[in-house]
């Protein structure tokens, strides 16, 4: 209720901010600046009590578009995306491949947002040292988190975003400290390291004819289903990912990973990193159980697992 | 622990503000008494911040505790006894304290949660080590535990992993979601 009358204090006050961008407008071109732009820069990413920097790359060359994060401070983790594909390397210097499905157009982000969140751009500021918009999107029911982007007034880089918990403060936030934009890059930038070996994802197989429905009785409102596109990433997977299921509003997502739990020690962890859930619900006696991974509110992900129904083939 | 001291350590249990050392002086030192008054101040501290109160009233709390402990019985392996009781009382506190985090209408904070993971690990580790000695081989058995959490962390990575990939596609946030799979993983190692 208080996140509404703030909702509607924010609607009343809207419009305050002369000259910008419609919201909507701002929040697509966002989205077509973050996979057209090639940049280079440096970066935070903070959430509970740790901060860490980040070096930032992205670009095109020869048509290929190509992205590469990596940590500067603790261990060194990066992702390297080259062409739809990720390869994450983890600080023991292992590596994860995902991805071998093309990159989704986000074309319906603007009307699937708009429907959920209250969306205002609501004032502006300097990050990096560039001019930005800033477009706050307040939730419009308990089932999401709030957002404050950044974005930059030029080129529409989201240049710095904060996830914001009902009460104000942030769960997680992420900024550019500084940018280069049209950067010279080279392939070597994206090479993966030639001491990198490939870790297999250590998930449980599930047979394919055995694969479960998912079917949920509950969902929180404007979650829709990733298209099989985007998450045919698991096909060449473990079939575990395959069986995967995602759901998102145009900004959160939670995915569903039903894994056989043929032992009795079933794992009913509840973890929470920023805004990132992940929790696990046996199905008692069907041999199963479900992990939900999110950035949604802790009760929404619960209410989600509590009205899941597994159909199995056997049954 | 001095009931004072009790006091002032549940009281911080329930703000969330009690340290490791202090959560389990305090499980060790749980008796039917201490988790009856515990389970009045969690209704009380409930109505005091606006908390639904539904999930756990003091009656209910006891009750839960009690029948955890079950009748009072001869001990079955001497010296284990004890510690079994401790252990499943502190399980069910727990539990409960667990569920009337999440209970909570907001959406849970990041305090919450360092409270839940502080607590929660904890006890799951006395019930196991509980469990491992009563049917003793306590080295063996632990080891083969250990493995699994291990087995366990990386299969949870690797399920965020999958699931920050796919919503990668979809949020339209561009770089800021692989930011999200670096920085976290990183902040996670550096813990």
């Amino acid at each position: 209720m208080r996140r509404l009358l703030s909702a509607l204090c924010l609607a009343l006050l809207g419009g305050a901010v002369s000259a910008a961008p419609a919201p909507d407008e701002l929040l697509q071109r966002m989205a077509d600046a973050s996979r057209n732009l090639s940049f280079r820069g440096h970066a935070l990413y903070a959430r509970g009590d740790s901060i860490r920097t980040l070096e930032v790359l992205q670009g095109r060359i020869d048509d290929i578009s190509l992205q590469r994060v990596t940590s500067l401070d603790g261990d060194r983790v990066t992702t390297i995306r080259r062409d739809g594909r990720l390869f994450h390397l983890h600080p023991d210097d292992s590596l994860t491949e995902l991805g071998a499905a093309t990159l989704t157009a986000s074309g319906a982000l603007p009307q699937s947002v708009a429907g959920q969140y209250h969306l205002a751009v609501t004032g502006s500021g300097r990050i990096a040292g560039r001019n930005a918009w800033r477009l706050t999107l307040l939730p419009l029911d308990e089932h999401r988190y709030g957002h404050r982007l950044w974005i930059d007034e030029e080129t529409h880089l989201l240049l710095r975003a904060d996830t914001l918990h009902g009460s104000g403060r942030w769960l997680e936030r992420f900024e550019f400290v500084s940018l280069e934009l049209n950067p010279r890059l080279d392939p070597a930038q994206f090479a993966l390291p030639a001491t990198a070996r490939k870790k297999s994802v250590p998930a449980r197989r599930v047979p394919t004819e055995r694969r479960p429905g998912l079917e949920p009785g509950w969902l929180p409102p404007g979650f829709t289903p990733v298209h099989a596109d985007a998450a045919a990433t698991g096909r060449a997977a473990p079939s575990v990912l395959a069986a995967a299921r995602t759901w998102t509003d145009g900004l959160a997502g939670f995915t569903l990973f039903p894994e056989p739990a043929p032992d009795a020690r079933v794992h009913q962890d509840r973890r929470r990193f920023g805004p990132t859930v992940a929790l696990s619900r046996p199905y008692a006696g069907k041999g199963w159980q479900v992990t939900l991974v999110g950035e949604i509110p802790l009760h929404t992900a619960e209410r989600i697992l509590d009205n899941l129904e597994l159909r199995l083939n056997d049954d | 622990m001095t009931d004072e001291r009790m006091r002032e350590s549940l009281s911080a249990l329930m703000d969330q503000e009690a340290g490791e050392l202090e959560v389990r002086r305090l499980l060790r030192d749980l008796d039917d008494e201490t988790a009856a008054s515990f389970g009045r101040w969690q209704l009380a501290h409930d109505v005091l911040h606006g908390h639904r109160v539904s999930m756990v009233g003091q009656e209910d709390f006891s009750a839960r505790v009690r029948a955890a402990l079950g009748p009072q019985q001869p001990a079955r392996a001497g010296w284990t006894a004890p510690l079994a009781r401790v252990a499943v009382a502190a399980s069910v506190a727990a539990a409960t304290v667990a569920g009337w985090h999440a209970f909570q209408s907001d959406p849970a904070t990041a305090t919450v949660t360092t409270a839940r993971e502080m607590v929660t690990p904890d006890l799951q580790g006395a019930a196991r080590d509980l469990a491992v000695r009563e049917l003793g081989g306590v080295e063996a058995r632990s080891a083969a535990v250990s493995s699994a959490a291990a087995g366990d962390a990386e299969r949870l990575e690797s399920l965020i992993l999958h699931h920050g990939e796919i919503t990668a596609r979809q949020s339209g946030q561009g770089v800021m979601t692989s930011a999200r799979i670096v920085g976290g993983e990183a902040a996670e190692a550096g813990h």
